[in-house]
């Protein structure tokens, strides 16, 4: 058969089947995963609860006002700006320290390599808990301030054992040429790990960012001013307010006491789409061949 | 990441001014506080500054986010943070607290001379709750008793249902209920032509069971009850049984939605019933009286004297807006034929008022703290209510005096939170009789009658040790009953297995502690 | 360890002794070693340090006498929590559970990846990997609530479609024969699109002129994803293998919790969900303490055990 290298891309005759079915199954996954955000997105413009719409995304009454209702609220400013700060401070932190140890100890001339490694992975199933944790930070002085969010979870051991399984499959004769030149391993590693790590990094940075972004625990426990929460936590609270396990609690007599479902839906989305934007910007560096290219240059 | 530095580095420099400005004046007593809040609470906060001028200290609000809030209280005492005034979320806590030593021992007579309103209205609106903060005989805690769970679960009809089923009045007995739901059932009440209504759902079955005097089949709480002079929990007593054997013959001729299990509330705000409002059930108990509230059920005042009627609320409103011809009545609670007559009330102890044990050793301290909760039962209901909401007139204005109905001004209606963030956390709930008209209409409903109280309302360690077997074994056994899967003549076996498991050392227990108090 | 440092130490390990030899290495991996340092600062710091934690699994822990002052109970709150009836019964449904998530929820994401990665249409790929991760942002409450619509007996459109059929409709939620499979389908479904992004990025490092030259050899699709695709994401596929091995005794409370009720009690309740009922928001740290040491030893132990197999077949284990 005499065929183009570019025709292994176009659609065969006996392709047909598969591509369909492939289709098929991509787009009615794509209708159920979509569907609760659909849902989220109706009932944030609906003025009435959406739970009796049936598994309906026409909007009950269709309103602007829950969207006012959390844009008014102060926290939300305040909430937004320490997610950021945090996320984009956390994630860069957590990925250079990770890959750098990521890579020492993906060498295999590296004394006692695996008794390092395994001392880390052990920290993935053994910890001490929050209360030695809260006095730990409470020491180092860092209740309320922003790195009581960025230092105890700095590095997660299941991110290094990836970046570090990554690392292991980089042909070792990329680096040699290097190395031949004289270059140390700093120089090695940003030189030419880095471009070649682009893709497990950009997935690693994915799952800090999104960890930071939905964090709200630890900023329950390390910070107690009004100006240091988290915008996880702002929405908690709207979300949380007059759900059942509230009754015990009456709160006064008005109807306030509850946040209807429009708002909560509102508050969710506001304080969801931001991260759920990031990845269409990650997925740009998971370019075929990237390894190919080093390789090459 | 420059800019972010700076940013991260700015928060932390404003964070310490503020925390130095307050620890000026260092000759005031100082009062550490961990109460409920919306939101954390400014260290300037207006209400503090307020009450602290007032009273001659300085308050320091601990704050501790609602939910979670005894694991990040546990974490705080972990770390010596012990706060003066604590809350105790839950009150089934207040033995294990009590047991690890954080708690200041407190006395009826030093209650009643430093909080003398506050010790009215507890004892004479709540008897024996003040018994309640007592362990082993020594009063370490303030119950802060729910002022509206005076009100029972309300039983709502479906009334245009009944109209066409020639029903006229809605049912005060077992046998009447029941001539009800199997019409509910049978005759197709909504004239749709096909057989899709049932009598009743999950809450429904709380109907039955008041019928019988009990409360054997709550979620989360045991109820408790004298039967033959002893102590037992209403899921093993003889009413249980009765009831349970009446629920399986109606969930067998098709009465109860077979749906029961899962619950009549189908996502969305908990308190509606989708069952109900869809017209699905024609009777059901889900949710307070208040979530039944139809438009114009009743006036509320107006600041200029006048009388304008309430909105329609959650389950009122979206039934009318499902079926704009539909109509709701109360029932009162069904009298069965053993001669009971009642309905479930949640338990009116909400929480625990402590002080540290910190602040043992310095009785002034304590005797500070105790007035400064007195507000709280103040007379005046101006007083009261501006030591929780701020300041009368800037953020709320009084409507009407006689009914204590009350309006936040704007912005503040819309802004839920705003009272914790100037520290209005050194209010307590006191159980004073609500005034206002939603709780009138309660009244006039009847929903303070028949009510079925908890013999015992707090945690005993036992009861907590055993409570999650012992209620997975009696969800198990209930609704096998119910659903035909077991003969309604299992109960005993039941029964047995129940004691087996703990149940009777919790009994004993119990009755042990019923006995202290006397 | 064999001696691979590199040329010029070799002598000199063999001279001196074998701590002076250590250092050594270490000197020659000095810029490594700048490297580590500040992951293992960390590690020490944050995750050692604190260690000290885990007594109080052995301990009856008291707040007012903090960790150290608490009174030492030995084996006394395992063996309490080994007594309870329904431990074990919990433990059973949370590994079934998270076995039949281990089983179909582990390869899920691959197979979605391979399919993703046939997709021809370089926008319609795009499209479909981000709809398809938007689960992972909806928290259990909410999809709770449309489960149990989805579900129903009577409104759910499974149910509507059995009933067209002919078929009796299924109560999923509250038929312990279905439950389970209810656990491991939505939570298959939740994951699948944010679980498959690290296959994704594993193969975007193929070699495009791998498939290039296997078309022109006449390779089929599924020949190419059998010799190409696939053996490039070994190493990914075994290092997440072992990782989710350790999932096997831990459980998913958020999923459960807003799923089940007492009716699937015997198959759906699990170890988090227990002890939740059981203890009011952790006033039982010991307890807690002792389940969460249970569950890690043995996750720790099936994580090297895998990795142990592992190394027969390949060298992208953990050690």
């Amino acid at each position: 058969m005499k065929r183009k290298p570019i025709a292994a891309k176009k659609l065969k005759p006996s392709d047909a089947p598969f591509t369909i079915v492939n289709y098929a199954i991509m787009i009615m996954l794509s209708i159920t995963t979509l569907y609760p955000f659909i849902f989220l997105i109706t009932s944030s413009f609906s003025a009435l609860d959406m739970s009796l719409g049936g598994l309906s995304i026409i909007p009950r009454q269709f309103t602007f006002s829950n969207y006012e209702r959390v844009f008014a609220n102060p926290n939300v400013g305040i909430g937004y700006r320490n997610t950021i700060i945090r996320t984009i401070l956390g994630t860069s932190l957590s990925l250079l320290v990770t890959f750098c140890l990521a890579y020492a100890l993906s060498k295999k001339t590296f004394p006692n390599r695996n008794l390092w490694t395994g001392l880390v992975v052990f920290t993935m199933f053994f910890s001490g808990g929050m209360i030695p944790s809260y006095l730990l930070v409470k020491n180092l002085k860092l209740i309320d301030s922003m790195w009581a969010l960025i230092l105890p979870e700095l590095v997660s051991a299941y991110n290094f054992v990836i970046v570090r399984n990554y690392m292991q499959t980089i042909p070792q004769s990329l680096e040699e040429s290097a190395k031949i030149d004289g270059a140390n391993d700093i120089t090695i590693m940003f030189r030419i790990i880095l471009p070649v790590c682009k893709p497990i990094l950009a997935t690693i940075a994915l799952w800090v960012a999104v960890w930071h972004w939905n964090a709200w625990f630890d900023c329950m426990v390390y910070i107690s001013s009004q100006k240091g929460q988290v915008m996880q936590l702002v929405m908690r609270r709207i979300v949380m307010l007059g759900s059942s396990d509230q009754l015990t609690q009456m709160e006064g007599q008005s109807h306030d006491f509850f946040t209807p479902e429009g708002i909560k839906a509102a508050t969710i989305l506001v304080a969801t789409v931001p991260i759920v934007c990031v990845y269409p910007f990650i997925q740009k560096y998971f370019v075929k061949g990237v390894l190919v290219g080093s390789l090459k240059g | 990441m420059n800019r972010i530095m700076k940013g991260a580095a700015i928060i932390a420099i404003v964070a310490c001014l503020v925390s130095a400005a307050t620890a000026a004046d260092s000759k005031r007593m100082k009062i550490t506080v961990a109460n409920y809040q919306m939101e954390p609470t400014d260290p300037n906060g207006e209400m503090l500054k307020f009450y602290g001028d007032k009273f001659g200290c300085d308050f320091t609000v601990v704050n501790i986010n609602h939910d979670q809030y005894h694991e990040l209280l546990n974490i705080k005492l972990s770390a010596g943070e012990i706060p003066d005034l604590l809350y105790l979320r839950h009150a089934d806590t207040l033995g294990t607290y009590v047991k690890q030593g954080v708690l200041a021992k407190l006395s009826p007579e030093l209650i009643q001379k430093n909080a003398p309103d506050l010790w009215k209205a507890i004892t004479v609106n709540a008897k024996g709750y003040m018994e309640m903060g007592k362990v082993n005989g020594v009063q370490y805690a303030i119950p802060a008793v729910n002022p509206t769970n005076i009100f029972r679960l309300p039983l709502v009809y479906r009334t245009d249902w009944m109209k066409k089923l020639g029903v006229t009045k809605t049912p005060e007995t077992l046998a009447e209920f029941e001539s009800l739901m199997y019409k509910f059932a049978k005759n197709d009440p909504d004239g749709d032509g096909k057989a899709d209504t049932y009598g009743f759902s999950k809450d429904g079955l709380n109907a039955v069971f008041g019928a019988f005097g009990v409360v054997p089949f709550d979620a989360e709480t045991d109820y408790w009850m004298l039967e033959n002079g002893k102590v037992i929990n209403d899921t093993v007593s003889s009413g249980a049984k009765q009831a349970l054997a009446v629920l399986a013959k109606y969930y067998k001729d098709g009465i109860i939605d077979p749906e029961f299990i899962t619950g009549e509330n189908q996502g969305g705000y908990w308190a509606l019933s989708h069952a109900f409002i869809k017209g699905r059930i024609g009777y059901s108990s889900h949710g307070n009286y208040y979530h039944w509230q139809t438009a114009g059920a009743y006036q509320s005042p107006q600041e200029d004297g006048s009388m304008v009627p309430c909105p329609a609320f959650a389950n009122g409103q979206e039934l009318i807006a499902a079926t704009p011809t539909a109509t709701l009545g109360f029932g009162l609670p069904l009298k069965g034929p053993t001669g009971k007559q009642g309905m479930k009330q949640y338990n009116r102890l909400s929480n625990f008022f402590c002080i540290g044990k910190l602040a043992e050793s310095d009785p002034a301290k304590v005797a500070k703290i105790l007035q400064i909760l007195n507000v709280s039962a103040d007379p005046d209901f101006v007083t009261r209510n501006s030591i929780h909401y701020g300041p009368k007139d800037k953020y709320w204005k009084l409507l009407d005096a006689d009914t204590e109905s009350w309006l936040n001004i704007p912005p503040y209606d819309k802004d839920s939170g705003y009272w914790s963030r100037i520290g209005g956390e050194l209010w307590m709930e006191v159980p004073l009789p609500p005034k206002g008209p939603r709780e009138q209409w309660a009244y006039r409903n009847n929903m303070d009658k028949y009510g079925i109280e908890s013999l015992i309302q707090i945690g005993l360690p036992k009861a907590m040790k055993y409570k999650a077997e012992l209620m997975k074994i009696r969800d198990e056994a209930y609704l096998s009953i119910i659903t035909g899967d077991k003969p309604a003549s299992y109960f005993d076996e039941f029964v047995t297995k129940y004691m087996a498991a703990g149940g009777a050392e919790v009994q004993q227990e119990s009755n042990e502690y019923y006995a202290s108090l006397k | 360890m064999p001696n691979t440092a590199t040329d010029r130490s070799g002598d000199n390990v063999r001279r001196t002794k074998a701590t002076v030899g250590l250092a050594r290495r270490y000197w020659d991996n000095r810029y490594l070693l700048i490297l580590m340092l500040p992951g293992l600062i960390y590690f020490v710091v944050f995750k050692y340090v604190p260690i000290y934690g885990l007594i109080i699994a052995f301990k009856d822990y008291n707040f007012f006498q903090g960790v150290w002052n608490s009174p030492w109970v030995g084996l006394e709150v395992f063996k309490e929590l080994f007594k309870t009836p329904s431990f074990w019964e919990v433990f059973r449904n949370t590994i079934i559970i998270s076995g039949l998530e281990f089983i179909f929820g582990f390869p899920a994401p691959i197979v979605f990846a391979l399919l993703l990665n046939e997709v021809v249409n370089v926008g319609a790929k795009k499209a479909f990997q981000t709809i398809s991760y938007l689960p992972h942002f909806v928290s259990w409450v909410i999809l709770g609530g449309l489960f149990l619509q989805f579900f129903s007996p009577s409104i759910g459109p499974i149910n509507i479609a059995l009933k067209a059929l002919g078929a009796k409709p299924i109560y999923f939620l509250a038929d312990p024969k279905w439950f389970r499979a209810v656990l491991v389908s939505t939570d298959i479904w939740k994951a699948i699109g944010w679980g498959s992004i690290i296959y994704l990025a594993a193969l975007s490092s193929i070699d495009p002129e791998l498939y290039e030259a296997a078309a022109l050899d006449g390779a089929g699709r599924w020949a190419r994803t059998r010799y190409i695709t696939l053996p490039s994401l070994y190493p990914v596929i075994t290092i997440m293998l072992i990782l989710a091995t350790g999932n096997l005794v831990s459980d998913n409370f958020d999923q459960v919790f807003n799923l089940y009720n007492s009716a699937v009690y015997s198959v759906g309740d699990v170890m988090s969900t227990y002890m939740y009922r059981k203890g009011l928001e952790g006033m039982e740290y010991s307890s807690a303490a002792a389940v969460g040491l249970f569950n890690n030893i043995i996750s720790f132990t099936l994580v090297i055990m895998a990795n142990k197999i592992v190394k027969h077949f390949n060298e992208y284990g953990i050690w």
